[in-house]
């Protein structure tokens, strides 16, 4: 039996080639190698279903996928319950800083720092942190001058804070990553570069939500106003902002690093993929939704536009993260991968994706790679026990 | 492990973010309310050697610099100013109303209409304004504070003052929303000052 797409030979009943990853049972031929109804980090999604978790986290598997999703699920509700309680300062803290420590465990728990941990941490997320502090303390004074309250925004206001100000924020969270990129050539992943991009942009956002929340911080402990008034704003810098910061940041990243993989880069297909359009996408994915939030006013049409521009940005994203696993799809060579990490299916150890489930084996935990099966010896050992 | 070696960089991370978060506290984040003076300042001094008359088809004010007409028709005004922690406004508007029509009523739908404009987030009645008038005519007032929504910006405190006074069939409004808090104003400007100069310079038609 031979692959549909690159003509190599396969093991029976395989519903994945092991080395391109092409579906083997797909019923249309262009379906073939792009497999859209299967994401390559986790074929049990459809490539554009828009989720949070196996979008931004992409290194999880499955069990950790699940925990994360009701860790991020639980700390949303914990956080619209403090709102409902009028403790905005608290909730305003924690919310800034609920998606930079799931993000913190992510690193350690997929291992995403290799042998330089400061490094790593030091450029994404406090680089990204510092950068995003600064910025809003300088902007602070300066966004409020060109204020008009209850009158609608004066065109100053629009181009200072819909356009000016994201673009800038959005080359400052690129500073740290591309720091990484330049003096860091074993990071040589597309999924590197989107933990490293989303980490300094998640970085960026939680300092920036703090300054400019400042003024409710310092003031008291339980606001006194209606309950409901706060939950909007709080979801919005708990959920909506930090991810729209990783998405832009991540897609730019992803697509810079997918320019350093090894295989050739005439592979690649779709427009997401090339580096000056990610970088047009993620400007354009940081101003149309601040343009739009200044020129609609209000936390419920604010909270919509937002989110609906994180979905597409996450579906970007996503695909950016497809294409990447698959057109530039190279085997682990570590020989020490056994068994699927997904669905358990058996693996020799010098594939690019598991046969049975079509996952991309780059997109396993780190720290699963080593694990090996009691009793079975490396190539040349002897069997323990023996 | 190799797990464990590298738990000790982490907890060196969230060190490091707990003194920085401590350290945040020294950082001069710019109050949004500052105070100009410790005590007895005097007033701000008015050019008022160049009023500036405007005519609505139902009042006549006058207003003096740093103020200037931000837009205006045939039956309201909206004048502006600026300050370091963005414009105060103040928009004063005439209207021809039904015999029965308190200046409480007309209060009512003012404030409700300001609310509707969404860009405010948690509006708090601060209570009535004692001895509101416009133009010498007594009328109801209510001052409001709310925080400002308007995009991914600094979220600060914002004032709000409306008034309304009705005679014959004639009501008049006014509503001023400002980002300096009056117990503490800017430098510049002293809302409640500028606010009663602009109300008693009104004159009915």
């Amino acid at each position: 039996m031979r692959c549909r797409h690159c003509g190599r030979e396969l093991e029976e009943g395989g519903a994945y080639c092991p080395w391109c990853g092409a579906h083997q049972r797909a019923s249309r031929e262009r379906h073939v190698q792009r497999r859209p109804r299967f994401y390559a980090a986790n074929p049990s999604e459809h490539m554009l279903q828009p989720s949070i978790v196996s979008t931004l986290f992409p290194h999880l598997g499955p069990h950790r996928l699940f925990q994360l999703r009701w860790l991020l699920l639980v700390g949303v509700v914990a956080l619209i319950v403090i709102s409902l309680g009028k403790l905005v300062p608290l909730g305003i803290v924690l919310a800034a800083l609920l998606l930079p420590v799931l993000y913190l465990f992510y690193f350690y728990d997929a291992e995403l720092y290799g042998d330089e941990p400061f490094i790593v941490l030091g450029a994404t997320f406090v680089v990204g942190a510092i950068l995003g502090g600064a910025m809003s303390l300088l902007s602070y004074r300066l966004i409020l001058s060109q204020a008009r309250f209850g009158l609608g925004p004066s065109p100053s206001y629009v181009v200072l804070v819909g356009i000016l100000l994201p673009i800038v924020g959005q080359l400052l969270m690129l500073v740290g990553p591309v720091i990484l990129y330049l003096t860091r050539r074993q990071f040589d992943d597309v999924l590197d570069g989107l933990a490293f991009g989303a980490a300094a942009g998640l970085g960026f956002s939680a300092t920036q939500s703090i300054a400019y929340a400042w003024y409710l911080i310092t003031q008291r402990f339980i606001f006194s106003g209606s309950a409901s008034a706060w939950v909007l704003p709080t979801v919005k810098i708990a959920l909506v902002i930090p991810l729209l910061d990783a998405a832009t940041t991540g897609l730019i990243c992803a697509a810079l690093w997918l320019r350093r993989d090894r295989q050739p880069a005439e592979r690649t297909r779709g427009a997401v993929t090339n580096l000056a359009a990610a970088v047009l996408i993620g400007l354009l994915g940081q101003v149309v939704p601040a343009v739009g939030s200044v020129l609609l006013g209000g936390p419920i049409l604010d909270l919509l536009w937002y989110g609906a521009a994180v979905i597409v940005l996450l579906l970007l994203v996503r695909t950016l993260l497809h294409i990447g696993l698959i057109d530039k799809a190279r085997p682990l060579r570590t020989g020490d991968v056994e068994e699927c990490p997904q669905c358990h299916h058996r693996l020799r150890g010098d594939e690019a994706f598991c046969p049975n489930c079509g996952l991309a084996l780059r997109a396993i935990p780190r720290r699963t790679r080593p694990t090996r099966r009691a009793n079975t010896p490396r190539p040349g050992e002897e069997p323990s026990g023996a | 492990m190799h797990r464990k070696r590298l738990a000790r960089p982490l907890l060196w991370l969230l060190v490091l973010m707990s003194l920085a978060a401590c350290g945040l506290g020294a950082i001069p984040i710019p109050d949004a309310t500052p105070t100009p003076c410790a005590a007895n300042c005097p007033p701000p001094a008015r050019d008022i050697s160049q009023p500036h008359v405007i005519n609505a088809s139902h009042f006549q004010l006058t207003y003096f610099n740093p103020w200037s007409v931000d837009s205006q028709d045939a039956n309201s005004v909206t004048l502006i100013a600026s300050t370091q922690l963005g414009d105060v406004t103040m928009r004063i508007r005439g209207e021809t109303v039904s015999p029965d029509t308190s200046a409480n009523t007309l209060l009512d739908s003012t404030v409700r209409s300001v609310l509707d404009n969404s860009s405010f987030i948690d509006p708090q009645d601060f209570g009535p304004i004692k001895g509101a008038e416009i133009g010498y005519v007594a009328g109801a007032g209510q001052s409001i504070g709310a925080y400002a929504s308007q995009g991914n910006a600094p979220q600060v405190p914002i004032f709000i003052q409306v008034m309304a006074s009705v005679r014959n069939s004639t009501g008049i409004t006014f509503v001023a929303i400002s980002p300096l808090d009056p117990n503490s104003p800017d430098p510049s400007i002293v809302p409640n000052e500028e606010y009663d100069h602009v109300v008693n310079s009104i004159v009915w038609s």
